[in-house]
């Protein structure tokens, strides 16, 4: 356990960091986006992933580990779906949380493993993750 | 986690994702540098294949995407470079220069074979049976 604390530690002191404007520079030339992103899904990977995961207005979207909501409030925002958040560092889904508001997506925010996750059944029409632990 | 989404997705459900991994036909020594060079998400594993038919899913379409790993990698240590005197004032110097060399450390280990990256999809069964979660 102490591993994950370490990581979640280190997750949350990062995800502080990525609305600084000199780490969203980076972000925009690196990735082509500035959701504040730690994984290395580019642009034209996730337009990719969302044509794959066939996401239309009505359809509801998990992004587990979704950090400060790169991709999956992209997908739902280029698509019309609707989108949940999971990941553990909160400080992370902070900053999707006012990325949601900002770009009025329908979604929200839920700190939870994506071991255990706190969903009923055929919950979700889709499901996505970036780099996260399988 | 594969599991768990397996479950909570509806029957004929998608699920795309995308995930750094330890290449398949390494030896101890070299799966032990893998894990060391790869994010702390990187662990030695039977494989996704084998992992996504156990947690329910039947046709899984995997897609090595390394070469662009690769390059993003890449595209991180030039951008930083790029905004060192920035991202040291932001971070420190002594963060600065860890995650410049674990990502220098992620090419390494790319190159050198033992680190993968791969962009996975598959299905949930749209007949409802009896699961294996």
């Amino acid at each position: 356990m102490g591993n994950l604390d370490e990581t979640v530690a280190d997750r949350n002191e990062r995800y502080r960091l990525v609305e600084n404007e000199a780490m969203r520079r980076v972000e925009r030339r690196v990735i082509g986006c500035d959701y504040g992103a730690t994984s290395y899904t580019t642009r034209a990977q996730a337009d990719q992933m969302a044509g794959l995961l066939d996401l239309e207005p009505g359809k509801l979207l998990l992004d587990i580990g979704s950090g400060a909501g790169w991709p999956g409030i992209y997908f739902a925002a280029a698509t019309g779906a609707r989108v949940v958040l999971t990941d553990i560092p909160w400080d992370g889904l902070r900053v999707a949380s006012r990325r949601l508001q900002r770009d009025q997506v329908a979604g929200h925010v839920l700190a939870a493993s994506g071991e255990t996750l706190p969903f009923r059944d055929g919950s979700f029409d889709a499901v996505t993750s970036s780099d996260v632990l399988c | 986690m594969l599991r768990a989404s397996h479950r909570v997705l509806k029957p004929g459900g998608t699920i795309c994702f995308v995930v750094i991994a330890v290449a398949d036909g390494l030896s101890r020594n070299m799966i032990a540098a893998a894990i060391e060079a790869g994010p702390p998400e990187v662990e030695a594993g039977p494989g996704y294949p084998r992992l996504m038919t156990t947690a329910g899913f039947a046709a899984v379409d995997m897609v090595d995407v390394t070469e662009d790993y690769l390059m993003t990698l890449r595209a991180w240590v030039r951008e930083w470079d790029a905004e060192s005197t920035a991202l040291r004032r932001l971070v420190g110097a002594d963060d600065f220069a860890e995650r410049q060399a674990n990502r220098r450390r992620a090419i390494k280990a790319v190159k050198e074979g033992l680190l993968r990256r791969y962009l996975i999809t598959s299905a949930k069964d749209p007949v409802v049976q009896a699961s294996a979660d």
